[in-house]
């Protein structure tokens, strides 16, 4: 079962989970192309998000991502921008 | 929280299967196009190719397919793409003993792209959205397809008196 989250997760957890997202989500249409013996015709070169949220000052430092549910929960909207960009390396 | 919200059925996906299907669109658009090119090699190998002249006022004639004459159909291929999308991203909890979720953190990311749908339904500004933005390059072309039309070129090259 899946839980709507409104309360802040850890800077950290946030990144570490978007990075493994895309990289799955990369590394599943590989393999769906393999599966069905398509051509690999795109290389990914590079991936940015710019994560609209709230950011919690702290220890480690706390994220709320811009949401529907959020914005209605607290009232405010969520103003503080994270851009992260995702580059493929090798191997 | 409920475990499903209204709405959220519109077209929340959890953030690899998102990634995951927008690249397979663009395979499949260029998959089209790559089959039209296949399409139009075979249609090459089959037509014939005559010119005549004359020579010492004797008509000759040079004949081939139109492959090995070095016709080749045109590939029409994506040469980059830039894919931006506006989304809201949600986080959901999961728990951490339910089997087939892939949970790593306690949670996972999801994401709804914010269309005119979304932003009526949830009263959600398009200014408060993250972006996602995806820079796509084409593969090396298929060597394996290059090597197989300069073997059909050479093994039927153009008889030439």
């Amino acid at each position: 079962m899946l839980y709507d989250l409104s309360a802040s997760v850890s800077l950290g957890d946030l990144l570490i989970e978007l990075l493994q997202e895309i990289n799955e989500g990369v590394r599943g249409a590989v393999d769906t192309c393999r599966d069905l013996s398509l051509p690999i015709v795109f290389i990914v070169q590079e991936m940015s998000l710019e994560l609209k949220c709230s950011i919690i000052g702290g220890v480690p430092p706390k994220v709320v991502p811009s949401n529907p549910f959020v914005s209605n929960y607290y009232g405010v909207p969520c103003d503080d921008l994270i851009k992260v960009i995702f580059k493929t390396s090798p191997g | 929280m409920s475990a499903v919200t209204v709405g959220q059925e519109l077209a929340s996906v959890p953030y690899d299967e998102l990634i995951k299907n927008i690249l397979l669109a663009m395979v499949a658009a260029q998959n089209e196009a790559n089959a039209s090119f296949i399409e139009g090699i075979n249609d090459l190998v089959g037509t014939e190719v005559k010119i005549k002249y004359k020579e010492d006022s004797t008509e000759k004639e040079i004949s081939g397919n139109a492959l090995a004459f070095g016709i080749l159909p045109t590939l029409l291929q994506i040469q980059s793409g830039i894919i931006e999308i506006k989304m809201a991203i949600t986080l959901q909890q999961t728990r951490e003993f339910q089997v087939g979720v892939k949970a790593r953190m306690g949670f996972r990311v999801f994401s709804a792209s914010v269309d005119a749908k979304y932003q009526n339904t949830y009263s959600y500004k398009v200014e408060g959205s993250s972006l996602v933005r995806i820079q796509v390059a084409p593969a090396p072309p298929p060597q394996p397809l290059m090597r197989a039309i300069e073997y059909i070129a050479s093994k039927t090259a153009p008889t030439i008196p």
